[in-house]
């Protein structure tokens, strides 16, 4: 109180004021890229383009796979046991997605043959039978002999190498594709545990179904932040 | 008149800063793409093609520039001329930008499209957008890495043959890598948003 009685008028320092609004913002963007509140997968590059011919004998072209998550893996009918851990990850990728109810992009998977000279719809048909698929949700194809080094090699970046005794030398190799056509995971190397995937699959799904209007805004950052699930 | 009580200036104070971050969130966030941005900054997949003259043309020659790449074909009804559409008037609002931005449309119809007929396709949207077409089976290599489908089907009498084909639309960084892929229905004025952006 001054001596008249009146209340002394406090001076705003507004530079303190404008300090404390940048670092404000400032905290706020390295609090979102520590705790990572919305988690993505990285849009990493765009999945071949292809025209291939399933255990039907319909064709099978990466447009048919536009707007729904496909989930692709490589391998060909006479591998025999090398084959079987990752056709038993995509039987239990394919038997969870059953049991799930949830609404969301639809999810296909697709095991590409790099042998197509031998593996026929029929071939694929026994193919597919024998691992368990359920022809509404995972197809087996192949396509033409001289195409599929550059969509298999080239475009999944998947190796695979004729071996000396007619069969093949691979890596085992995953990759999860999105509805836009872009490569948002992928699996080297290593057969990946089918929970990965499921979990992976749901960030994708979460991604498309959030991501409008403001939300939006916060999904971008996760991409510009690089809050990768793990 | 009565002073407003010593309170009110702090409330002020926080109602004025947190407006403060608010809007400079929104002046200061990141640009959003219209397209979809890829994260990965690898140089995409190089080919080579035949342009205007029988004249070789690689994709690594236009290192440099913006490249916008397109997938279509001359005889294409309605998704390539209105995607191309929307691409000219996308290079026009850039202006003198536009120097840095490489339009170019490879064929996926070889059969019919001539690298003259393609020169001139192109032409006749803008005399600086370049069309490219070659063998079958180069125009196979060229397509493949960037998602892009294509295959015949029976038109009308009239028409001949069709091709269906992705219509999506590629976007080339200056490195030659993949960055941003635009997906059919993509308006001009957006396209130039995003080109004006990569420009920066």
């Amino acid at each position: 109180m001054t001596e008249r009685g009146e209340p002394r008028q406090r001076k705003i320092h507004w530079e303190w004021v404008a300090a404390g609004v940048v670092l404000l913002a400032i905290l706020s963007v390295v609090a979102f890229a520590v705790f990572q509140p919305i988690k993505v997968l990285p849009r990493i590059r765009l999945a071949p383009g292809f025209i291939l011919t399933d255990q039907d004998g319909q064709r099978l072209t990466n447009e048919d796979l536009r707007g729904k998550i496909a989930l692709y893996n490589f391998s060909y009918a006479n591998c025999g046991a090398q084959c079987e851990p990752l056709n038993a990850t995509l039987r239990t990728v394919q038997d969870q997605l059953a049991q799930a109810t949830g609404e969301g992009v639809p999810v296909e998977l697709v095991t590409i043959s790099f042998d197509p000279e031998r593996d026929t719809p029929e071939a694929l048909q026994a193919y597919a039978q024998a691992a368990g698929a359920d022809p509404s949700r995972w197809r087996f194809a192949t396509g033409d002999p001289a195409r599929m080094k550059n969509i298999i090699g080239g475009g999944f970046e998947a190796y695979y190498e004729p071996d000396d005794r007619g069969g093949f030398k691979f890596s085992p190799a995953f990759a999860l594709v999105d509805g836009w056509g872009i490569i948002r995971a992928e699996y080297r190397n290593e057969v990946p545990t089918p929970e990965r995937i499921l979990k992976h699959i749901e960030v994708i799904q979460e991604e498309a179904r959030n991501s409008k209007g403001v939300a939006k805004m916060g999904y971008e950052a996760a991409h510009l932040f690089l809050c990768y699930a793990q | 008149m009565k002073r407003p009580p010593s309170w009110f200036w702090v409330v002020a104070a926080i109602v004025g800063a947190l407006l403060f971050v608010v809007v400079g969130f929104f002046l200061l966030r990141p640009y959003q793409y219209h397209g979809l941005l890829l994260e990965s900054p690898k140089p995409a997949a190089d080919f080579t093609l035949v342009g205007a003259g029988g004249k070789e043309v690689k994709l690594s020659d236009y290192r440099g520039k913006l490249v916008v790449l397109y997938y279509g074909y001359t005889f294409c009804p309605d998704v390539c001329p209105t995607t191309l559409a929307e691409v000219t008037k996308a290079v026009q609002a850039l202006g003198k930008k536009a120097e840095d931005v490489q339009v170019i449309m490879v064929t996926v119809d070889p059969e019919r499209d001539t690298p003259e007929r393609m020169a001139e396709y192109m032409a006749y949207f803008n005399p600086s957008f370049v069309g490219l077409s070659g063998t079958p089976d180069q125009i196979a290599e060229a397509a493949t890495p960037f998602g892009i489908y294509y295959q015949k089907h029976e038109g009308t009498p009239a028409s001949g043959y069709l091709v269906d084909h992705t219509a999506t639309v590629n976007v080339l960084d200056r490195e030659g890598r993949m960055r941003l892929v635009w997906p059919f229905g993509t308006e001009g004025d957006a396209m130039a948003a995003d080109l004006k952006q990569m420009l920066k």
